[in-house]
């Protein structure tokens, strides 16, 4: 049962971001400013802002459940993670970032429709794989918010959605982009610290590193090794992370994850080309410290449990439960806003990407051109509303395969965004056909690919890594059978195998 | 032989991979001039 000290410091940490959202809302006068705070965050805010987006519901649930399940082969997630934060700003932002500014691109559709001279195909197509990939995944950040309150509070699954979905719409409604960046600035650094403050505790009280060590080589000795052996299928479920599956693994978080809108949209969003410079730094540096030490933590629920001396109900509570084994109960109320921070920092991003794919590149680009910047902003923010209440449904009584999805949201991802958008900006060869088959192939293909692991046979590699590979065929295969693109249209788009300004 | 509890080859992968990102991210700092 929660505390009243748990519920009112959560009362308090909700009514702040809510002040946020209100606070935002006169901020907010154009299209521009509700989409991308008016192209003004600085570089702290940027920064912490890409690297939030990229902290799911999963991070301190996910990535602790799987260092607790799969030992040392699975720390691969925690380098893959945050050098996607680096990819993401340095080899696909540094040049859209330039282009923004001088195109006034205000999402990522912007500037596929014009790189691939495709105003309307390119959008639909481009729309259409935004809104299925965020809406699969918005659903499954909801079902983490719901976790997290119903054991924070000890409310119903139905209060605690409502609760957790309500709150992060309203801000989202009322201040764009300016309130999910101010509010995810406060929440990014509540999960830094809160990481830093509670897993060196949880370590020791494990009896530190060698001894946790010690532990997870006694229950199975590759625990302690950089991959499992490779052999299809694995000798245990928990023994997946081959060579092989790595390789794919790589190109899923490093690279596809990156390319998500939700977080590439984000590198619209600074106010300088300068902070390009150390950005990538500063994320991958301060990223990698605090998923270093959630997946620890993991590892030291497991040698606690093996132990006798923790009970966890399930692995993806193994940070949560560890934290409330060793810490005094103030400390658990504190640490309960960490999670929730961590939860709502995607969230209330992915509930604006959707509004704005609506808002911006549906109805202004497609549907409307000449329509105002109040009436976008007021159909964004109808679509943000929309949204949340249809994932919310899908989230009271999620379907059975809801993880099985979120893989498959993330999958699409790299299927479908990664080939384009990196031929896009450094393929002069790459056309609007190659573009639009590319995606298309990589969209279906990753369906197919999916339900066959799934269904099937499990295949060695992660499925989205086959469909990629499809994507890639298919952008060389047709950009080379038609026509090359103007040259003027490459030239606008600074298109050609290099990242700084010419 | 073993550094905290890790096989060697484990305990410098876990840290060197980082590190070379690190360093490789320095290096993209030092060189890149946003305003040439």
């Amino acid at each position: 049962m929660a505390t009243a000290g748990t519920i009112i410091t959560i009362l308090v940490y909700l009514v702040l971001i809510l002040g946020i959202g209100a606070w935002a809302s006169k901020k907010i006068k154009t299209a521009e400013d509700y989409v991308v705070a008016g192209r003004s965050l600085g570089f702290l805010m940027f920064t912490i802002l890409v690297i939030a987006s990229c902290t799911s519901g999963m991070t301190l649930l996910g990535v602790a459940g799987l260092g607790y399940v799969g030992g040392w082969p699975t720390i691969w997630e925690q380098i893959f993670v945050p050098l996607t934060c680096a990819i993401c700003i340095l080899i696909y932002g540094t040049k859209l970032h330039r282009l923004s500014q001088k195109r006034k691109y205000m999402t990522i559709q912007d500037y596929f429709s014009h790189r691939f001279y495709s105003p309307k195909a390119m959008r639909i197509v481009s729309g259409m794989a935004v809104l299925i990939t965020s809406i699969i995944y918005l659903t499954g950040q909801y079902r983490a918010i719901s976790i997290v309150l119903t054991r924070l509070l000890g409310i119903t699954h139905l209060h605690a959605l409502l609760i957790g979905a309500g709150i992060v719409m309203v801000y989202v409604i009322m201040g764009g982009l300016y309130a999910v960046a101010w509010t995810t600035l406060i929440q990014g650094l509540i999960l830094i610290i809160g990481v830093l403050c509670t897993a060196p505790f949880v370590i020791s009280a494990a009896g530190g590193l060698t001894h946790i060590n010690k532990v997870l080589g006694g229950i199975d000795p590759n625990y302690l090794k950089i991959a499992f052996p490779q052999q299809h299928p694995p000798y245990a479920s928990y023994a997946f992370c081959t060579p092989a599956f790595l390789v794919s693994f790589f190109f899923l978080l490093a690279m596809g994850l990156g390319s998500a809108p939700h977080i590439i949209n984000n590198i619209l969003t600074a106010r300088k080309k300068s902070y390009y410079r150390w950005a990538p730094l500063a994320a991958f540096s301060i990223y990698v410290v605090i998923m270093y030490l959630i997946k620890i933590v993991g590892f030291a629920s497991r040698a606690m449990v093996a132990e006798g001396t923790l009970r966890l109900a399930h692995p993806d509570y193994s940070y949560i439960a560890s934290v409330e084994h060793i810490m005094p109960s103030f400390i658990w109320a504190l640490f309960g806003v960490v999670i929730l921070a961590a939860v709502m920092s995607t969230t209330d991003r992915l509930l604006l990407t959707i509004g704005s794919c609506i808002g911006w590149d549906i109805y202004k680009s497609l549907i409307n051109p000449r329509a105002s910047d109040r009436k976008v902003n007021m159909i964004s923010r109808i679509f943000v509303a929309i949204s949340a209440v249809v994932t919310v449904l899908l989230a009271i009584k999620p379907p059975a395969l809801l993880a099985w999805l979120i893989w498959m949201g993330i999958g699409i991802m790299l299927a479908c965004f990664v080939t384009p958008l990196l031929c896009g900006l450094y393929w002069k060869r790459a056309t609007k056909e190659g573009a639009i088959w590319s995606m298309l192939a990589g969209l279906i293909s990753a369906i197919i690919f999916g339900a066959i692991h799934k269904f099937l046979k499990p295949l060695p590699m992660h499925f989205s890594f086959y469909a990629f590979i499809v994507s890639i065929i298919v952008m060389i295969v047709v950009s080379l059978l038609t026509q090359k693109p103007e040259e003027k249209i490459l030239q606008e788009t600074e298109t050609g195998f290099y990242i700084g300004a010419r | 032989m073993q550094i905290v509890g890790l096989p060697l080859k484990t305990f410098l992968t876990v840290v060197l991979v980082p590190v070379g990102i690190i360093v490789a991210l320095l290096i993209w700092g030092i060189f890149y001039k946003p305003s040439r």
